[in-house]
C-alpha cells in the first residue's frame, strides 16, 4: 500500500521543516545578553577595565612593589613621585642565614652546644625575618605569593612613582594593597545581601498570606530607618575597647564584622524585587509540575523559583556592589570602618585629606586613592547600565 | 480627609521607627562593658555627677529605660559625655542650623545644574552638549563626594587659590561644600530629567503646542517640564537622605560646626549621649522629608493616591 500523495508531499513538508529546525541553535536568555552587551561598548571597555583591576588586586603579593606598612619618616617622608627604584635587604638578610645554616651543619656532629645555638639563632631570624616586618601579618596564601615574588624579582621594587606618605609608605604599593579590601568588602558584602535578599523575598513571596504580610511590613519599617547612621552607631561601639578585645579573642575582627554589617543593610530593595517575581511566577505550570511530583515547599523556593529570578537579581547586584563599595569607603575615609593596619582606597583619601596644609599640597596622596576608586565606581556603573540594558526583556529583539 | 489619614498613618510608622531605634540604641549603649555606664575612669567628676543625677544609674534597667523613654519623649537628651558643658540639645541647636543651610544650599545646586543639563541635553539629543553633560553626569554619580571635595580642595583651595579651605560664617566658604554635595545629586537628577523630557516631548499634545504657535521655548518649559518633573520628584526623597549623609562626610572636610560633624565626632570619641540625639534628630528629619515628598508628588500628579 502506497502512501496518498498529498501525505506525501506533506511528509517531505515536515521532513524539510525538521532540518531547517536543526541547523537553528537555541538562544538562551544568557546568550542572547552577552551578545547584547557585547554590542555596548562602553559597558565591554568598563568590563575590560574591571578584569584588569581585579586580576591587578588577586596578583598583588606576586608583583614587585615595595613594602606598604613600612615606615621610613626620616628619608623617605612626603616624597613627590619619582623614578627612583628601591631595593629590599631581604636577599642579603636571606644569605646571612644560609651562612649560618653552613657553620651549623659544618659543626653538627663536632660540637653539639655550638650547634644547638645556632640553630636558636637561625630560628630567632625565622621570627624576625623581613616579610613580617615588610607585610601586614600575611595568611599562608599571601605569605607564599610573596615568596614566589622574592624568588622572581629578588630585591628588586617598583619604585615611587605615586610619591610616598607622611610615614615614608610607598603610596603606589598602598593603593594595590588597598584594592584588595575594597574590593573583598564589594563582594562579600554584596553577597551577604544577596543571601538575605533573595530568601527573604522568595520565601515571602511563596508563603503569601499573613506570612507574607508581615514580613513585608518588617521591611517596609526597615526601609525608613537610617541605616547609614546606625552603622556609624554601631562601628563606634564595636571599635571601643570592651567590646572588641572579647571578639579578638573569638578571633572575629572588626573588619569581617564591618563587611557582613554593610551586606545585612542592602538587602531591602533586593527582597522586594524578588518577592514581586516570585509571586508573578508561583502560579506557572512549571511550579505545579513540581508540586506533582512532590517538592517540597523549600524545594519549590529555591530549585525552581530562585533560578528563574536570577536575572532580575543580576540587575540589581550591579546597582548594589558599587553602592557597598562606595558606602565602605565613605565610611573609612570617616575613620568608623578599616582601621590601620588594613588599608582600603576610602582610608588612603582620607590619609591624603589630612596632610593637606596651606603651605603645600600633597596632590599625589588624594589624586591616585581617589582616581582607583573613582574609575572603579564609575566602570561598574557603566557596567551596570550595560548589564541591564541586555537583561531588560523591554529592549528584547531590537 | 485623605491628606490627614495619609498623615496619621505616617506619622504612627514614625512613632514605630523611632521607637525601635531609640531601643535598639539604649541596650547597645548598656552592653557596653568598660563603657561611660560603668567605667568611672574615663569621665571627668563633674559629668559623672551629672550623669548620676540624670540616668539613676543604681536603679534596675527596666526603669532606667523608662526613665530615658520618657526623657526622650519630652525632647530632652541628657548631657553630652564628653562636652561637660554641653546638653545634648545645646550640641544638636547649634549645629542644626548649619547643616540645614548647607543641605538646602546643596540641594539647590542639585536641581538647577541638574535640570538645567538633563533639558538642554534632551532637547539637543544626541548632540556633543548631550554627551558631554550625560558623561558628567555619570562622572559626578561614580566618583564619591569626598574624592571630589579633596580633589577641588587641591585645585580650586591651593592651585588657584579662590576660596578659603575651611571654615564657615562668609559666603564663599560655603559655595565648595555645596557644590561637592548637590554634585552626585545633580548628575542623577540631570539623567532623570532627560530621560523624562525625552519620554514627553514625543507625545502629541507637544506637537499640538507647536503646532498652534508656541515658541520652542514655551513648549518645552511650559509644557514638556512639568510632564518630566515627576521622576524628578520621587527621587528628592532618595536625593534628601543622601544629602544628610553626605553632609557627614562634607562637614568633616570643610570643618564645618553642623550637626553632620558632631555625629562623627561623637561617634569616633564615643560620645554617646550626642550621637544617639543625632540619630534619632536624622530618623525624624528624613520621616518627614519622605512625608513632604510624598505630599508634593501627590500635588504634582492628582492620578497618585497617597498611602
Amino acid at each position: 500500500m502506497s502512501i496518498p500523495d498529498h501525505h506525501q508531499s506533506e511528509l517531505e513538508r515536515l521532513t524539510k521543516i525538521l532540518e531547517q529546525a536543526r541547523g537553528v541553535q537555541g538562544v538562551s536568555l544568557w546568550a542572547d545578553a552577552w551578545k547584547r552587551l557585547k554590542r555596548n561598548k562602553a559597558a565591554m571597555f568598563s568590563l575590560w577595565i574591571l578584569v584588569g583591576i581585579v586580576t591587578l588586586a588577586l596578583l598583588t603579593p606576586v608583583l614587585p612593589l615595595q613594602s606598604p606598612i613600612y615606615q621610613d619618616v626620616k628619608n623617605r617622608e612626603l616624597l613627590p613621585p619619582q623614578g627612583e627604584s628601591f631595593l629590599f635587604d631581604i636577599q642579603a638578610y636571606e644569605a646571612e642565614t644560609t651562612l649560618l645554616e653552613k657553620q651549623a651543619s659544618a659543626v653538627q656532629s663536632k660540637d653539639t652546644d655550638e650547634y644547638a645555638r645556632l640553630r636558636l639563632r637561625i630560628e630567632e631570624r625565622e621570627q624576625t625575618h623581613p616579610i613580617e616586618l615588610y607585610w601586614n601579618n600575611p595568611g599562608i596564601f599571601v605569605k607564599s605569593m610573596i615568596k614566589i615574588r622574592l624568588v622572581i624579582f629578588g630585591d628588586y621594587c617598583f619604585p615611587s612613582v605615586f610619591g610616598t606618605d607622611k610615614l615614608g609608605r610607598d603610596v603606589l604599593s598602598r593603593v594595590f594593597w588597598g584594592s584588595r579590601v575594597s574590593l573583598a568588602c564589594g563582594f562579600i558584602a554584596t553577597f551577604v545581601s544577596l543571601l538575605i535578599g533573595v530568601s527573604y523575598g522568595a520565601i515571602s513571596g511563596y508563603m503569601g498570606g499573613w506570612v507574607d504580610n508581615i514580613m513585608m511590613r518588617i521591611v517596609d519599617v526597615f526601609y525608613s530607618i537610617p541605616f547609614i547612621f546606625i552603622v556609624i552607631f554601631i562601628m563606634s561601639f564595636l571599635s571601643s575597647p570592651g567590646i572588641r578585645e572579647p571578639l579578638d579573642n573569638y578571633g572575629i575582627e572588626q573588619i569581617h564584622v564591618f563587611f557582613l554589617l554593610i551586606g545585612a543593610i542592602y538587602w531591602l530593595t533586593m527582597a522586594r524585587v524578588v518577592r514581586g517575581q516570585v509571586i508573578s511566577l508561583k502560579n506557572e505550570q512549571f511550579i505545579e509540575a513540581a508540586k506533582t511530583i512532590g517538592a517540597t515547599r523549600m524545594q519549590i523556593v529555591f530549585r525552581h523559583l530562585v533560578p528563574n529570578v536570577m536575572g532580575i537579581v543580576i540587575v540589581y547586584l550591579t546597582l548594589t556592589i558599587p553602592a557597598v563599595i562606595r558606602f565602605e569607603a565613605f565610611l573609612s575615609f570617616l575613620g568608623l570602618g578599616v582601621n590601620a593596619p588594613d588599608i582600603s582606597w576610602g582610608l588612603l583619601v582620607n590619609e591624603g585629606v589630612q596632610v593637606i596644609t596651606i603651605v603645600k599640597s600633597y596632590w599625589w596622596m588624594i589624586v591616585f586613592s581617589g582616581m582607583a576608586l573613582a574609575m572603579t565606581l564609575f566602570a561598574l556603573n557603566f557596567l551596570g547600565d550595560g548589564v541591564r540594558d541586555a537583561l531588560d526583556p523591554k529592549l528584547k529583539n531590537k | 480627609m485623605n491628606v490627614f489619614i495619609f498623615l496619621l498613618k505616617r506619622f504612627g510608622l514614625m512613632i514605630v521607627t523611632v521607637w525601635i531605634v531609640f531601643t535598639v540604641s539604649f541596650f547597645l549603649m548598656r552592653q557596653i562593658p568598660g563603657g561611660p555606664f560603668n567605667g568611672e575612669r574615663v569621665l571627668s567628676e563633674a559629668v559623672r555627677a551629672r550623669l548620676e543625677a540624670r540616668y539613676n544609674l543604681d536603679a534596675p534597667i527596666s526603669e532606667q529605660y523608662f526613665t530615658h523613654l520618657y526623657n526622650t519623649i519630652q525632647l530632652d537628651f541628657g548631657p553630652s559625655f564628653k562636652m561637660q558643658d554641653f546638653t545634648v540639645n545645646e550640641v544638636l541647636a547649634q549645629g542644626f542650623p548649619v547643616s540645614a543651610a548647607l543641605g538646602i544650599l546643596g540641594m539647590v545646586f542639585a536641581v538647577t545644574i541638574g535640570m538645567t543639563s538633563g533639558v538642554i541635553s534632551a532637547v539637543h539629543r544626541n548632540s556633543v552638549y548631550d554627551y558631554s553633560f550625560m558623561l558628567l553626569a555619570t562622572l559626578g554619580i561614580a566618583i564619591p563626594n569626598f574624592v571630589l571635595a579633596a580633589m577641588l580642595i587641591v585645585i580650586f583651595v591651593f592651585n588657584l587659590q579662590l576660596f578659603p579651605a575651611a571654615g564657615w560664617g562668609d559666603i564663599s566658604q560655603i559655595i565648595l561644600p555645596a557644590f561637592c554635595l548637590g554634585a552626585p545629586f545633580a548628575g542623577y537628577i540631570a539623567r532623570l530629567t532627560r530621560t523624562g523630557m525625552l519620554e514627553v516631548l514625543g507625545n502629541d499634545y507637544i506637537r499640538t503646542a507647536y503646532a498652534k504657535g508656541l515658541s520652542p521655548g514655551t513648549v518645552v518649559l511650559k509644557h514638556g517640564l512639568r510632564g518630566a518633573l515627576l521622576p524628578v520628584v520621587s527621587y528628592l526623597g532618595p536625593a534628601i537622605a543622601g544629602i544628610l549623609t553626605g553632609s557627614l562626610v562634607l562637614e568633616r572636610i570643610f570643618v564645618i560646626p553642623g550637626m553632620g560633624s558632631h555625629f562623627i565626632e561623637a561617634a569616633i570619641q564615643r560620645d554617646y549621649t550626642l550621637a544617639m540625639g543625632a540619630l534619632l534628630t536624622y530618623t525624624v528629619l528624613l520621616f518627614v522629608m519622605n512625608t513632604l515628598v510624598d505630599l508634593a508628588y501627590s500635588i504634582i500628579d492628582p492620578r497618585v493616591r497617597l498611602e
